[in-house]
């Protein structure tokens, strides 16, 4: 699992209900938009992140598009996570005094 | 405020040249998304220059993300077989220019000298003789300006000097006297082009020796 992924699943699974726009998980996940898009379209496809179309509250808006994980995106994600946490855990264990840096979501 | 409309265009344009880059099938549905989180981006928190700054670079790298990477937007990609296509097609039309290019650069080059052979073989005119001796003497001179000097410059404009000089002396030999034979006109105008064209070798031996020797500086 690639680092940017990994950020993009501790956000989502931050709340699972809530439900996300592009720009939002960019400024949560401190990704740029040429990384967080492609990865979003990609998740799509396999069906992990599902996306609708939403009309903002003000007036003159454009309609924006908000992700949410599906059920099968919070399962994959919870078990990638937890499995990455194991494997850290291990290797941290094998070596006591390497630091492994945690993502910015661990880190909060 | 004026500034941030302007930003807002710019913006707006380099998501739409990201969005050029994506497979139809999504195109148009990523234009909107991100043509809606521009402003978003430039109402959020922060001094006007932040947020501007922000959102061209969110503008910016959506064209990288495109560039990089348009197969997997949506699973869908153009495929190798269209890239190689496309590089195929812009190789072929290189190439084309290239033929074209190069009989007009020669002919270019060759122009005097067609011109020359042309006036010696239809009998030569005064006014196309005096104007080579004239020119072959400007650019005589101009090589003997320090900084315009070199020998292949001067080898040539001596080439021109002698052809224009060889032509005007027929001219005037067979129309001006009114005497000579014809031998004596095929004479003087195929040795006045011989050293001619000896001359213009030397400048072009003189050119190719200077490119490939090695420069000093």
């Amino acid at each position: 699992m690639t680092a940017p992924l990994e950020r993009v699943f501790r956000i989502f699974l931050e709340d699972p209900a809530t439900r996300r726009y592009g720009y939002d998980v960019m400024k949560a996940a401190g990704l740029p938009s040429g990384t967080l898009y492609p990865l979003l379209g990609r998740l799509e496809t396999q069906g992990l992140v599902s996306s609708a179309w939403e009309t903002p509250g003000q007036d003159g808006e454009r309609p924006r598009r908000y992700y949410h994980l599906t059920s099968e995106g919070i399962e994959v994600a919870r078990l990638e996570l937890a499995q990455l946490s194991a494997r850290r855990s291990a290797e941290r264990r094998r070596a006591p005094g390497r630091r492994v840096r945690p993502a910015p979501a661990d880190a909060r | 405020m004026r500034g941030e409309r302007w930003a807002l265009r710019a913006g707006e344009l380099l998501v739409s040249l990201a969005s050029r880059r994506l497979p139809p099938g999504i195109r148009q549905e990523r234009y909107q998304e991100w043509l809606a989180e521009l402003p978003v981006i430039l109402r959020d928190r922060g001094p006007a220059p932040v947020r501007v700054a922000r959102m061209l670079a969110f503008a910016a790298d959506t064209v990288r993300g495109a560039a990089l990477a348009p197969e997997t937007y949506h699973g869908t990609h153009r495929g190798k077989a269209a890239k190689n296509m496309r590089w195929l097609g812009t190789g072929l039309l290189l190439l084309g220019g290239l033929l074209v290019l190069l009989p007009v650069a020669a002919l270019a080059l060759l122009y005097p000298e067609i011109r020359d052979i042309h006036q010696l073989a239809v009998g030569p005119s005064l006014a196309y003789g005096v104007s080579g001796v004239l020119v072959g003497l400007v650019l005589l001179a101009a090589t003997f300006i320090p900084r315009w000097y070199n020998p292949q410059r001067r080898w040539f404009s001596v080439s021109k000097l002698v052809a224009g000089a060889d032509l005007s002396l027929r001219w005037v030999v067979a129309s001006l006297l009114n005497w000579g034979h014809p031998l004596l006109f095929a004479i003087i105008s195929y040795c006045g082009y011989a050293i001619s064209v000896a001359c213009l070798g030397t400048a072009t031996v003189l050119t190719v020796r200077s490119l490939f020797r090695p420069q000093v500086r």
